[in-house]
């Protein structure tokens, strides 16, 4: 299929409902609208979110933009479409099949991150630098009329390659899935910047993938995810325990509403737990996500409970093609039991996306922690190019 | 509409403010928790290179914010200086070429590359905050450099955590004369990760034996007479053990320590080596090489 469609993020919507709908509904609509809602059914399978302002805006569920049903890396056929045609102020003609559909079994992917960064902090340093931030290539080999799929995410610079995710996955008839091997587990929102507090702090983050086993059950409105894991985020298992995860999320008209439990039973018990929830209103689009986390230490360790309370609030305003304002306000408080101790980190991004494929980001992060660790407060600004198919 | 949305937004978001950091510590403990009576080296200021001042002043303030928690990054939980010892020291890395710390070689510690910034280890840590400071740097190399010494009131068993050789060959005035086949010269070099008490070492507690190549097998075993042993206490933490004579047929060496038979290796804290790693205090070390 050859697609030189661009449909408004409303159409989107409109297009979403009635995939969701019967056949005869499909009957009715004009050609273009059938191709997308055939695209959608075909890719709404449970959940990913490397951009969930994107899903929340468009009430969708994230898997219809990215073949990981958790989280970023390798864009499904739709999620081509939308990099290229959607979000960018200017699209490009070319179909982007040619270029991440080898065969139509076998599809790959990139991202690209490159910034330009100037740091200052409390203690004086000051700091300047360009970096590769990170660069992935994907792999989906989907063997035909099998339901399995074998998926591989390689971070390939900066330094050596690192296996970020490398798993088969099983997708039954319904839409549910079973997947197996190394995988970021599923767990809240999961932002593109591994280094916000609910991000970092958790764990659950890009850089941090895990062994095990997961179920995703899909309903009309919504996913249950069962996950099982080494807990230790290497390759075997180092305690005769496991980390056992669940989350539930469902989508309302305008609103999403999740949640998710973590236990972690090793030698230091872990226990996760989090709400959060994505609603739109115009051109604005609304995250939250607020965490609590209580390590329990081993037995004989003379140690108490430490609890933690972490949470982020985010607004983007996209209010035309190619552009998208982003602020954040993140807190955590490390250990609920010691008092004045909290960290607070406010971003002010504006995202421009000029043409297909690139998207430039310029930003402000204000981190802001307690006055005895100056290296800790500090000041980021930086300028990103992102590339991405 | 849209503008006081907007104003309504960035009021709710920037309404949170940081802590003050009244009664906390450096690390953000409370005071009362941490006052210790200050020894002499207490008195100088600034990180010091060894791991209880590291743990201090940047795993637990800086790293642990990642490294920490439900599912520490990478696996690698340094939120407290036992989970350090336990994910650092002598731990594969992610890279196979490197351990995250090597006793002795910060070069072929990816902990010290990541801080640097190498580019064989990847993003420089902390990652998407200031690099450190280069006497923080410099510390963590010297407790690398220096062993990777861990602190003695630290919970966790007395090891050895690497092993080097250096291997020589004898020619002798005698060795040409007699028109004998010239004979090896083994230095071996054992790092300690606690301060060790050596004086009641002597070389015939050390049980080295060689075996040679017959008819193209391996089998024949010699026990290295004690007299041809030298132990050599190069500081706290680091022996040295020179084997001498080794013929030229020798193929394989094996060292035993800390055979409780004979010997036992204690730490100046009083503690047993784990010679077995099975993390309880006892066990005798054997270490094989090919020659």
């Amino acid at each position: 299929m050859k697609f030189h469609y661009k449909p408004s993020t409303q159409q989107l919507r409109d297009e979403n409902s009635l995939a969701k709908t019967s056949a005869d509904t499909i009957d009715t609509v004009n050609f273009n609208v059938f191709q997308w809602s055939l695209l959608l059914l075909f890719f709404i399978t449970t959940w990913a979110e490397a951009e969930p302002y994107l899903a929340i805006k468009n009430n969708m569920k994230c898997a219809v933009c990215h073949v990981n049903p958790n989280g970023g890396g390798l864009r499904t056929e739709f999620g081509r479409i939308y990099g290229q045609n959607i979000l960018p102020k200017q699209s490009s003609s070319y179909d982007s099949n040619q270029l991440a559909k080898i065969t139509q079994f076998l599809s790959v992917g990139a991202d690209a991150r490159f910034n330009a960064r100037l740091q200052r902090d409390d203690d004086g340093n000051n700091s300047q630098s360009f970096e590769i931030a990170s660069s992935q290539l994907y792999l989906n080999v989907k063997l035909p009329d099998t339901g399995l799929s074998f998926y591989v995410d390689q971070q390939i610079a900066p330094g050596s390659a690192i296996n970020r995710e490398a798993f088969v996955m099983y997708q039954f008839a319904n839409q549910d899935y079973l997947r197996a091997g190394k995988i970021f587990l599923p767990y809240g929102l999961r932002i593109e910047d591994d280094s916000a507090f609910i991000r970092q702090a958790t764990g659950m983050n890009f850089d941090n993938s895990d062994n095990g086993v997961e179920y995703g059950f899909n309903y009309a409105s919504g996913t249950v995810n069962l996950v099982i894991a080494n807990g230790t985020s290497q390759a075997s298992n180092n305690d005769d325990s496991f980390l056992y995860g669940i989350r539930v999320e469902h989508l309302f008209s305008n609103l999403r509403l999740g949640a998710s439990a973590v236990l972690n039973d090793g030698d230091q018990q872990s226990q996760l737990f989090n709400i959060y929830a994505g609603s739109q209103l115009g051109d604005f689009t609304f995250l939250a996500e607020v965490d609590l986390l209580r390590l329990i230490p081993a037995n004989g360790d003379t140690k108490q409970d430490v609890e933690q309370l972490i949470s982020l609030a985010e607004v983007n305003y996209q209010w035309t093609a190619g552009w998208n304002l982003k602020l954040t306000a993140e807190y955590l408080d490390s250990d609920r039991d010691i008092a004045e101790n909290e960290q607070t980190r406010f971003s002010f991004i504006a995202e421009y996306t000029p043409f297909s494929n690139i998207q430039l980001r310029l930003g402000l992060r204000l981190k802001q922690d307690i006055p005895q660790k100056p290296q800790q407060n500090y000041d980021v600004i930086f300028l990103q190019s992102h590339f991405y198919f | 509409m849209k503008a006081l949305i907007f104003v309504f937004c960035i009021t709710c978001l920037v309404s949170c403010g940081a802590g003050s950091g009244v009664g906390l510590d450096e690390s953000g403990r409370p005071i009362n928790e941490t006052v210790q009576s200050p020894t002499p080296d207490d008195q100088s200021v600034g990180i010091k290179p060894d791991l209880t001042s590291i743990q201090e002043n940047v795993f637990t303030p800086i790293c642990s914010s990642c490294h920490g928690g439900v599912s520490p990054a990478a696996g690698q939980d340094l939120s407290s200086i036992e989970n350090s010892i336990e994910n650092l020291i002598n731990v594969d890395s992610s890279n196979p070429e490197f351990k995250r710390v090597l006793p002795g070689s910060p070069l072929a510690s990816y902990l010290y590359l990541k801080i640097t910034g190498d580019s064989k280890a990847g993003a420089r840590m902390p990652l998407g905050q200031p690099a450190l400071p280069i006497e923080t740097i410099n510390a963590i190399k010297q407790w690398i450099e220096q062993g990777a010494l861990v602190p003695e009131q630290a919970n966790t068993p007395t090891m050895i955590t690497k092993v080097s050789q250096q291997l020589t060959k004898n020619v002798s005035v005698d060795h040409i004369i007699q028109g004998t086949n010239s004979s090896r010269l083994l230095i071996m070099t054992f790092w300690f990760n606690k301060s060790m008490n050596f004086s009641g070492l002597h070389s015939n507690q050390v049980i080295v034996n060689i075996s040679e190549n017959s008819q193209g097998t391996v089998q024949k075993i010699n026990i290295i007479p004690s007299e041809l042993i030298a132990i050599n206490s190069v500081n706290d933490h680091v022996l040295q053990v020179k084997v001498d004579n080794i013929p030229v047929q020798a193929v394989g060496l094996t060292i035993e320590l800390n055979n409780s038979n004979i010997s036992t290796i204690i730490s100046n804290s009083g503690q047993q080596l784990d010679g077995d790693l099975d993390g309880n205090e006892g066990g005798s070390f054997s270490h094989e090489i090919s020659l």
